[in-house]
């Protein structure tokens, strides 16, 4: 059963439309990644789905509670973590999350045992005390982080929380996000960069103009526009080697599509389906070539949003 | 519970609370204070005032009453002049105050270089005037009656400071205005911009996902700023009796009646304020700061001549100065009550209304 519906959803903004007829649903325990340019829906999709926003017709439901209906019953089930710092400034970190975990019950020893795992956890229990204000940008993210996740929410929304952090304090995010999936939480995580949805989601939604492009796995993704994949090995070829031959034979190996052959690197286009291809490098060695390098390439997320948009994210 | 103490704690921590509760204060209640003691130190200052008169163009009965009159002033040490152009010489000159001329009824002054004696002696002259022009009017009309006037009367029996308690000084008025100023400004400004403030720190939007109800996020936020003006209000109070020797009422439940009053003042201001910040898109200080100032200035906040009559009436730092002065100088509470039962109804509506348009507002 999935933990997020989301069914035919629609959002206008006046005239506009933000949201246009989306569906897909979020497994419990699952990373899921909204994935889409500046202005595509993102955040209007997360307001929905944190009940900051309703739709204009469609249903929304989390863990089977109607996000309008039983707005209050979605709302102590869930954690977020929004795009801009949202954090008291003079207060010091662990007040911080101290009082956003409160305003979800959490009292006494059990608010302040949550607060001080969720600093822990962002690798902040050190800056306990130190106030928001004198924070640096990465620490000020992580805190937010923390905000949102001190009192154990079933699902936690973060919508693009990397944004304008230093590469060790993403780092430091994305292995919290998976982190917190490992011990059961379900993540829906919006980000514009390719690179950490790749990383940390386990299923992704690919939406542009408010519209779903493609749903699915990155595999699922990237097998929407193309079947195949790219191996190059670069050898040395002794002189008088036939490399006519050597193509022939290599083209008549399972899943390859084809072969060719420039200077001293060999180009195979197999199936992307197999997955296993030590044949292959079994068949160069068997020629007693030596290999000087092996690249797999397939194609990213970034073509396959262009390939299914017809532009590229950013 | 929570969102009230995040309130109290973070008001506490930022600087600008230094600034309200202490400094602010702290500088009125200092500046004022000895600005004006130093005009209660100049009546004493002025010690005796030595005048030559004449009254050469006067009848015998007003010379007579003028003379008994400026002989028996306490402060006036009078000589009559010999030779009118040398009293004139000796005011130039500062050996003597005034060379005061009686020509019929009319006094003329003239007058020397100390402008502080200069103003003593016009209400000094002006009230002997006024007298005599009422004894004149009562002779015309019916002689009889002044025979029953009582001549024999001293000055102890025109002033009675029997009852007003406290030996009064004009910080007493002035801590009354200050206070009156500082919830104006202070209180009514940051509760407007409260709403504002969280939604510029994205705090707002946070607070309210979670499962707590958005009217009593509202209110825990209202109380958490009355804390504000309580803190305000007793600084204010503290500075101005402990740097400047202020009283305010001289009993005990007085006392505590302008509390409550300061206090539903503070609650009204502050639901006030809240429905002004909910109701307008730019940042309520501006529009609640030149309000708060125009009221206090045609209040006589800053200055007493700024009063207009028929209008100034109608203002509510006006409204409360009065009352605060009333109970305060002479134990009227009547318009206290009025005061604090008024705040009180007009912070229910505020709250009332405040929360109406809080839970039904998108802040997306």
């Amino acid at each position: 059963m999935s933990f997020v519906k989301v069914e035919k959803l629609i959002k206008n903004y006046g005239s506009f439309c933000a949201v246009d007829c989306l569906c897909f649903e979020v497994g419990k325990g699952e990373i899921f990644g909204l994935l889409g340019p500046n202005g595509a829906g993102k955040s209007t999709t997360i307001n929905v789905i944190t009940t900051i926003d309703e739709p204009d017709s469609g249903k929304v439901s989390v863990n089977g509670y109607d996000t309008v209906k039983q707005r209050s019953e979605v709302r102590k089930i869930i954690g977020i973590v929004p795009q801009d710092i949202a954090l008291y400034p003079y207060l010091s970190a662990v007040e911080n999350v101290k009082f956003f975990a409160s305003l979800y019950g959490l009292k006494g020893k059990q608010l302040e045992e949550s607060a001080m795992r969720a600093l822990e956890f962002t690798g902040l229990s050190e800056y306990a005390k130190l106030k928001a204000k004198k924070m640096s940008g990465g620490m000020k993210r992580r805190l937010n982080i923390a905000c949102g996740i001190a009192h154990h929410p079933e699902l936690i929304v973060m919508d693009e929380p990397t944004v304008g952090v230093d590469a060790q304090s993403r780092e430091h995010i994305l292995n919290s996000i998976k982190l917190l999936r490992d011990k059961g939480a379900t993540i829906i995580y919006t980000s514009h960069y390719m690179h950490e949805v790749e990383e940390i989601c386990d299923r992704m939604a690919i939406i542009d103009h408010g519209r779903m492009a493609a749903q699915g796995s990155e595999q699922e993704l990237v097998s929407m526009i193309t079947d195949s994949k790219t191996i190059l090995i670069t050898t040395r070829f002794p002189s008088g080697f036939d490399v006519d031959e050597f193509v022939k034979k290599l083209k008549l190996l399972p899943d390859v599509n084809s072969v060719s052959c420039q200077d001293n690197t060999v180009k195979l286009d197999v199936r992307l389906a197999g997955t296993d291809f030590a044949y292959i490098i079994d068949e160069v060695r068997k020629y007693g070539l030596p290999l000087r390098a092996v690249q797999s390439t397939v194609p990213d997320l970034d073509a396959v949003f262009l390939a299914l948009t017809g532009h590229e994210l950013r | 519970m929570q969102v009230f103490l995040k309130q109290v704690r973070e008001f506490l921590r930022a600087p600008a609370a230094v600034f309200n509760c202490v400094i602010m204060p702290a500088m009125l209640v200092l500046m004022l204070g000895t600005f004006l003691q130093q005009l209660d130190y100049s009546d004493y200052e002025i010690g005796d005032i030595s005048i030559h008169y004449s009254t050469e163009d006067a009848d015998m009965f007003n010379a007579m009453a003028f003379e008994q009159f400026i002989t028996r002033a306490d402060m006036i040490s009078a000589e009559k002049s010999l030779d009118p152009d040398l009293s004139r010489k000796m005011t130039e000159k500062g050996e003597i105050s005034a060379f005061v001329t009686l020509n019929g009824s009319d006094i003329e002054i003239y007058a020397g270089a100390n402008g502080v004696i200069n103003r003593a002696l016009n209400a000094v002259f002006n009230s002997y005037q006024q007298v005599s022009a009422m004894y004149v009017s009562i002779a015309k009309e019916d002689p009889a009656a002044l025979s029953v006037i009582d001549f024999t009367a001293g000055e102890d029996d025109f002033v009675k400071h029997e009852g007003l308690g406290a030996t009064r000084s004009m910080i007493d008025y002035y801590a009354v205005a200050i206070l009156v100023m500082m919830l104006f400004f202070s209180i009514a400004i940051s509760s407007g911009d409260a709403i504002h403030t969280e939604q510029s720190q994205n705090t707002l939007v946070r607070t309210l996902v979670t499962p707590k109800r958005r009217v009593s996020v509202l209110i825990s936020m209202m109380l958490g700023k009355l804390i504000e003006a309580v803190i305000i209000i007793f600084s204010t109070m503290v500075f101005s009796v402990l740097l400047c020797g202020a009283s305010y009422c001289d009993n005990i439940w007085g006392n505590l009646l302008l509390i409550l009053m300061y206090f539903s003042v503070s609650l009204a201001l502050t639901a006030v304020g809240f429905f002004i910040g909910l109701l307008i898109k730019v940042p309520a200080p501006a529009v609640i700061l030149p309000i708060s100032w125009s009221m206090l200035f045609f209040s006589g906040s800053f200055s007493k001549p700024t009063i207009i009559e028929g209008f100034s009436e109608y203002l509510p730092p006006y409204i409360i100065q009065q009352a605060s002065f009333s109970l305060t100088l002479f134990g009227d509470s009547s318009g206290a009550i009025m005061v604090t039962v008024v705040c009180f109804a007009v912070s229910a509506v505020c709250v009332m209304l405040a929360t109406l348009i809080f839970s039904k507002k998108k802040y997306v």
